[in-house]
């Protein structure tokens, strides 16, 4: 029944490719439009898993002029008792604040480095220093390197791109802000944007004292135990860190949802735009096939007539016209889904999102480029692949089912009269 | 008497527009196991309705219709497929081949929903072929055979499950006077050698000259039966 059902296909060539170019078109959009969607969560998501956060709360003020020490880019200090009040809110896992620095470094005051004040207690857990494959490790462990320690004074972390364009090393020390810091281990990155990340760590007690202010953060990253959660906090929140909004100041809450609207606000416009368009698409698609699947019995009402006439019986018919949409439904998703993946994977890797400058702030004259790059992933890409290319197959086997209900219920008789 | 097919009372009613066409109209018809019948009539006289309903393409309005012993209105689709199959083959006036499939492939049409081994269906089309003289022509698309060859391989692929019973439905109405005799001298070869039950229909006076027995139909009565 195969080669007959293939052999038809065949005989209606111009039909049968009709058919399958519609339905290529309409999974490969489905294909590319979920596989799009999916890089893009994955690529807002990234920053956040690579932080170990959920929401991370910064005031954001008017950028105040450069300093020997300043907050980073427009960042405000947040009091670290605002710290306390969070963790102790309800569905908060964890919570710890940061102290990122636009700091002068080395003897010349042009060279400025991105400090950033880490926990102690929190650095290897949740921050731009997590420790784990998808943040940060230890290039230099084994000959001694180490994460802060909370008795630490004047010592820090160097990022790797940084220690080796100023050639630090294990020991060595550099001035940050007029005072001198040892390094005491040496970070290797991911690749990717990451949240509130510095060229340089120090404990987040030196941090305050290089900036004077007194016991501050300027962001605050959040764990939430679990998305319902993360909601409820978000509000609470607003409560506990106040800002000014008559000095223009603003609360920026930024979680991995809504990072996306920020950073690519027309791309999500477009994606969709892309969805709908797909799902029009696939209706519009189906219709035709129907539609030709129909009239396909219509035309084959004498070979419908004589099969009956020799013996078979509706269901092998049916059967018959279900596999050939069922095939055309195969071929058209095979290679819809193939071309929407391509699509999918040239869009992402032609695109570029970046992390909004408040979450990472680097000087225009940063040393060593900003890691704000948001990494997109076709990860978990395949199982929506899958999906579109089981929306091909069942708009084939469906408008066959219609097509071979029709051709089923026809009398042999009348399909032979008809002719 | 022992009747390959029997029509009681047989009466076939179309809704066309409606209005109600009198196909058949309480038509009486017995035919003898291993006889040749032909029904003729002019266009719209139910000559193809009645070989419709002795084929079991079609159920009778009212009446009943029995062949080899089965009342094919008590019958359910499925059975009267599997009727077909078993104990009948059509040959139509326009040949009915499918196109993309050789004279082989035809033949072995019947055999392909079913599970008969490749093989064995392709050496029982071979024989069949071999007995209408197309076994050379075994390998060629219906596009390249003539009018008659086309209808000697619909002959072939009504015999393929050797039936008690050939329907012919102007099986020479298509082809030029000397292909339709050949056409008839093969059906009544076969009919001698199978010793199988034929009902053809045909407009041809020439042919129902010819006839062992006629019935001949009119408005959908049977006005004459003659043997």
């Amino acid at each position: 029944m195969l080669q007959y059902a293939l052999k038809e296909l065949t005989r209606r060539k111009s039909r049968s490719l009709l058919v399958i170019f519609g339905i290529v078109i309409c999974t490969a959009l489905l294909a590319s439009a979920l596989c799009i969607s999916q890089a893009m969560r994955n690529a807002a998501s990234q920053p956040f898993q690579s932080a170990n956060a959920d929401i991370i709360i910064q005031r954001e003020l008017a950028e105040c002029p450069f300093a020997l020490v300043k907050h980073a880019g427009k960042l405000g200090a947040i009091p670290e008792e605002s710290i306390q009040q969070i963790r102790e809110l309800p569905g908060v896992d964890m919570a710890a604040g940061v102290l990122e620095l636009w700091v002068t470094s080395g003897p010349d005051e042009t060279d400025r480095a991105v400090v950033t004040g880490v926990d102690p207690d929190y650095q290897h857990k949740l921050g731009p220093t997590k420790q784990g494959e998808d943040c940060c490790t230890l290039t230099d462990h084994e000959i001694g390197g180490r994460y802060l320690y909370v008795t630490d004074d004047h010592t820090c972390l160097v990022e790797e791109p940084y220690a080796k364009k100023h050639g630090l090393k294990l020991g060595s020390t550099l001035l940050l802000g007029g005072e001198e810091f040892t390094v005491v281990g040496t970070l290797r990155a991911a690749e990717g944007a990451r949240i509130a990340a510095g060229e340089i760590y120090v404990t987040l007690r030196d941090a305050q004292a290089m900036l004077g202010e007194g016991e501050v953060v300027n962001a605050v990253l959040v764990r939430a135990e679990n998305q319902k959660a993360a909601a409820e906090i978000e509000k609470k929140v607003r409560e506990i860190v106040k800002v000014d909004t008559d000095q223009g100041e603003r609360l920026a809450l930024t979680t991995d949802s809504n990072v996306m609207s920020s950073v690519a606000g027309v791309a999500i416009l477009a994606q969709s735009a892309n969805r709908w368009m797909a799902g029009l698409v696939v209706l519009v698609v189906f219709l035709l096939v129907v539609k030709s699947s129909l009239s396909s019995v219509s035309e084959r009402m004498r070979e419908i007539g004589t099969m009956k006439a020799l013996g078979w019986r509706d269901r092998h018919v049916a059967r018959l016209l279900a596999l050939e949409s069922g095939l055309v439904g195969l071929i058209g998703g095979l290679i819809g889904t193939g071309a929407g993946y391509g699509a999918a994977l040239g869009y992402t890797s032609s695109t570029t999102l970046r992390l909004p400058a408040l979450l990472n702030s680097y000087p225009a004259c940063a040393k060593t480029p900003p890691p704000l790059d948001m990494q997109f992933s076709l990860a978990g890409c395949g199982p929506l692949v899958v999906g579109a290319f089981l929306v091909a197959l069942s708009i084939g086997v469906l408008s066959g089912y219609l097509a071979a209900r029709r051709a089923g219920k026809l009398p042999p008789a009348e399909a032979l009269r008809r002719v | 008497m022992d009747y390959h097919v029997e029509l009681k009372r047989v009466t076939r009613v179309f809704a066309k527009n409606g209005e109600q066409i009198r196909a058949l109209d309480g038509v009486d018809l017995a035919v003898a196991r291993g006889s040749w019948t032909v029904v003729v009539g002019l266009s719209g006289s139910g000559k193809s309705t009645m070989l419709s309903l002795i084929g079991g393409l079609d159920r009778a309005t009212e009446g009943e219709v029995w062949v080899a012993g089965n009342d094919l209105g008590k019958l359910s689709s499925d059975a009267l497929a599997d009727f077909r199959r078993e104990k009948v083959g059509f040959v139509f006036q326009s040949f009915n081949l499918v196109p993309t499939f050789t004279a082989l492939e035809n033949v072995c049409l019947p055999f392909v929903p079913y599970k008969v081994a490749r093989a064995q269906a392709e050496k029982k089309a071979l024989e069949v072929l071999e007995q209408v003289g197309m076994l050379a022509r075994a390998n060629h698309l219906p596009g390249e055979l003539s009018g008659g060859e086309q209808q000697r391989v619909a002959i072939a692929r009504a015999l393929v499950n050797d039936p008690e019973l050939l329907l012919a439905d102007e099986p020479t109405g298509e082809l030029d006077t000397r292909t339709g005799e050949k056409v008839l001298e093969l059906l009544s070869k076969l009919h001698r050698e199978r010793g199988m039950t034929i009902v053809m229909t045909s407009h041809d006076p020439r042919i129902a000259e010819q006839a062992p027995a006629v019935v001949r139909l009119e408005d959908g009565r049977v006005v004459a039966h003659a043997t």
